[in-house]
């Protein structure tokens, strides 16, 4: 078993027209036990920002309480928002300092640019390697299931409520075919003037 | 307060991590660029080439990644292997590369680059796993190296890397020759990529060039488009309230007040630091005048504290003006800077 | 340079004998209230090359029965010849065409027979069963077998077994009209699968090869994918 399976928990990130989604199941377990059906993988990291941590429960707790200390004082030294970019860079230059022995994490970004409000979803491997598409990004136990329901479901220009439909269904659907991953899931839909919240019903086995 | 920051890697979680793969719970791979890229001397420079597909493992990670990274002006390099690695040490060697030219005052030399960059690799003894293929023109003539993960290089008139080499170098090998046009170059590069693209599964999706030439640098990314995306026949959009819902939660981001300030020039939008030493020329500038026309010094002294004492109130009226007037005067020189 | 080769024979040495390849590939089925249709991909690749990009993975073993099967493709011939072989056997022995539930039982017997040395195959049958309603059987390498209304296997499988989920079987959708899908709906839906799959698993691509299995008999369609 690969430390990526260990605790479960995949996540999903899409563009849509002038909005962005990111989803995450709930689940954390160890290996096949099922220890807790409320784990967060996604943190809101600025109003419009969000970044989502698949892999390993304690480097995802770890690598974000990185993120945060960084960002803190990069806004505090600039007296400015960090933009999603910025934010990629900087989490990408942090794991990538651990090369040869790294944080089990494959970050990734979701976010409308602070000065245009374009769209940005963007992810990583575990050692940096960044990679911002226009369409979605996954990652965690499930991408593979995930990569498929993207790749049929995603369509360019989705409505805030028709991306919320195209991703919550990728995602549940996806993770029912994951042995390590659902228990309830969470979607994030960020639009300029306000960010929805839904807790989708997911099956419980 | 915050701890200090080491230059160079960080082995903390190096012990942790052996103990859980001697456990048998292996790490997830790092994203791979499967790759073909490629490199031939023409006539009057260097054209490189590249697909744009990265892996991990036997999914395509990335359809449309940058291979050909910027080292300096006139020098671009093709990287294959682990993504991250060539990424990063790229981008170390083309800052590298950009202090040399600030302290020399001279155009890099592509041989200088390829030196810094087998340096780097070799001191990782082929533990940071980037493939290179080096181009570029500078003054002593057109170059090409091609650079391998444990740092030995080839200096060659084309090359190819990557898990697509062997398929572009059999278009190489019966197409190249000395002195070849651009054009001519061009075709024969698009043409190996391609047979790395379609013969190759580590390598896919586009096609970028990079022609360096005395003159100027083209890059064309995409070169061609190889391969477009599959389009569906079917209409795979839901009906609104096709998902079954536990909560719903709206967040409104609410701005609680705004305010406009009318910026104009670049200059207004300097930090106060910056401004301070505008205040600072201001005091010169108001010396100097003081000196030459008050005074008929010809020299740029400063005044006693007596003198000052003498004129303070004029230095009190004029100090804002001056201020303002050199901002307006310096404003053209800062904008080239 | 005595005792370095004693060393040396003193213990045992392993020789590693490994039979299989993976040559990638993809099969899809799907099974109607009237028809079944099952399809795979052309591609037959070894590591990171390809060996053709026209190789079909479906067998038709009667008229109202097709195979599909991916993963070593030595094992794939060898498996479809003894299973044509056995349906002769039972041709001459019975005087009937072997049914296609018949026949997805023999094919879990045939694998488990070989319970040790398994043939490396993913495999599907797709078909029309007795009562002329269509009927999917998936299998692992050594036998184990299910019916199914929709399967995915082989290197997609994972890929795009969640997508017929939603698609065909309208998992988790809500207020939509559950009845089971036309033929033709079904076979946009394979087809738009398999040009997802083949954006991003590296063993899919070139080309589809489909049958639909219908009472008036077998239809073929084939489709382009990307060919990187």
């Amino acid at each position: 078993m690969s430390i990526m399976t260990y605790n479960g928990g995949s996540i999903v990130a899409m563009t849509g027209k002038n909005c962005v989604a990111i989803a995450c199941d709930k689940r954390f377990g160890i290996q096949g036990t099922a220890l807790a059906d409320n784990f967060q993988r996604i943190f809101q990291v600025g109003p419009h920002m969000f970044v989502g941590l698949p892999g390993l429960g304690t480097d995802t707790q770890t690598v974000y309480q990185k993120i945060r200390f960084r960002q803190n004082l990069y806004e505090l030294k600039e007296n400015r928002k960090m933009s999603p970019k910025v934010l990629l860079s900087m989490i990408s230059n942090m794991l990538y300092e651990r090369r040869f022995g790294p944080y089990f994490v494959e970050p990734m970004v979701v976010g409308l640019d602070p000065e245009t409000a374009q769209p940005i979803v963007g992810n990583m491997d575990l050692i940096g390697c960044v990679n911002i598409p226009s369409d979605f990004v996954v990652g965690g136990p499930s991408s593979d299931q995930l990569y498929g329901m993207c790749e049929t479901l995603w369509e360019p220009n989705l409505e805030p409520d028709d991306l919320f439909e195209t991703i919550a269904q990728a995602l549940v659907n996806a993770c029912e075919r994951n042995a390590v991953s659902g228990w309830g899931a969470v979607v994030h839909i960020i639009e300029q003037d306000k960010v929805t919240v839904r807790h989708v019903k997911t099956r419980m086995d | 307060m915050v701890p200090e920051h080491t230059p160079g890697f960080s082995f903390d979680n190096c012990k942790r991590n052996a103990f859980l793969s001697a456990k048998g719970y292996k790490g997830p791979t790092a994203r791979k660029t499967g790759t073909t890229i490629v490199g031939a001397i023409f006539a009057d420079g260097v054209v490189l080439g590249a697909d744009t597909r990265a892996t991990d493992d036997t999914i395509v990670a990335e359809k449309n990644c940058q291979k050909i990274h910027y080292m300096a002006k006139n020098i671009y390099c093709c990287g294959a292997g682990t993504a991250a690695d060539t990424q990063v040490t790229t981008d170390l060697i083309a800052s590298q590369l950009e202090l040399l030219k600030l302290n020399t005052g001279r155009i890099p030399r592509v041989i200088t680059a390829n030196r810094l960059l087998r340096q780097m690799l070799f001191r990782y003894q082929g533990h940071v796993s980037a493939a290179l293929v080096l181009g570029g023109v500078d003054e002593t003539g057109s170059h090409l190296f091609c650079i391998y993960p444990h740092g030995s290089s080839d200096t060659v008139p084309f090359c190819t890397m990557g898990s697509g080499s062997l398929a572009a170098m059999s278009v190489f090998e019966s197409g190249w020759k000395p002195n070849m046009t651009e054009e001519e170059c061009k075709k024969l590069v698009r043409d190996a990529i391609a047979a790395g693209v379609f013969n190759d599964l580590g390598s896919g999706s586009n096609i970028d060039l990079c022609v360096i030439k005395k003159n100027g640098v083209d890059y064309l990314r995409p070169y061609e488009i190889a391969n477009v995306k599959g389009k569906k026949d079917g209409d795979y959009k839901f009906k609104r309230g096709t998902t079954a819902l536990l909560s719903t939660l709206k967040v409104p981001i609410v701005v609680e007040s705004e305010q406009v300030i009318q910026t104009g020039e670049m200059l207004w939008r300097l930090t106060d630091e910056l401004q301070i030493q505008y205040v600072h020329l201001g005091f010169l500038y108001y010396n100097y005048w003081i000196n030459t026309l008050w005074w008929g010094k010809k020299e740029l002294t400063f005044l006693s504290s007596k003198e000052i004492m003498l004129f303070y109130h004029k230095i009190l009226i004029d100090f804002f003006i001056f201020g303002l007037k050199t901002r307006v005067l310096d404003s053209q020189y800062l904008k080239v800077g | 340079m005595a005792l370095v080769t004693k060393q040396i024979l003193d213990t045992p040495i392993q020789h590693h004998f490994s039979p299989y390849s993976d040559n990638g590939g993809t099969t899809v089925a799907v099974a109607g209230p009237d028809y079944a249709i099952i399809a795979s991909d052309t591609r037959l690749s070894a590591g990171y090359s390809i060996y053709t990009r026209e190789q079909s993975k479906l067998f038709t073993l009667s008229e109202t029965t097709v195979l599909g099967s991916s993963g070593c493709w030595c094992d794939i011939l060898s498996l479809t010849r003894i299973i044509e072989a056995r349906m002769q056997m039972y041709l001459h022995e019975h005087n009937k065409v072997m049914s296609t539930t018949s026949l997805a039982k023999m094919i879990s017997i045939m694998m488990y027979g070989k319970r040790f040395f398994p043939y490396y195959t993913s495999t599907i049958i797709a078909g029309l069963d007795p009562e002329g309603k269509g009927c999917v059987y998936s299998y692992d390498p050594i036998g184990h077998t299910e019916r199914a209304n929709f399967r995915a296997g082989g290197s997609s499988g994972a890929l795009l077994q969640a997508l017929l989920d939603n698609q065909l079987g309208f998992k988790n959708q809500e207020n939509v009209d559950k009845t089971p899908v036309s033929l033709e709906k079904a076979i946009t839906v394979v087809k738009d699968a398999f040009t997802a799959a083949a954006e991003r698993d590296i063993y899919t691509g070139d080309g589809v090869h489909l049958c639909a299995i219908t009472k008036d008999g077998i239809k073929e369609f084939n489709f382009e994918l990307r060919k990187d």
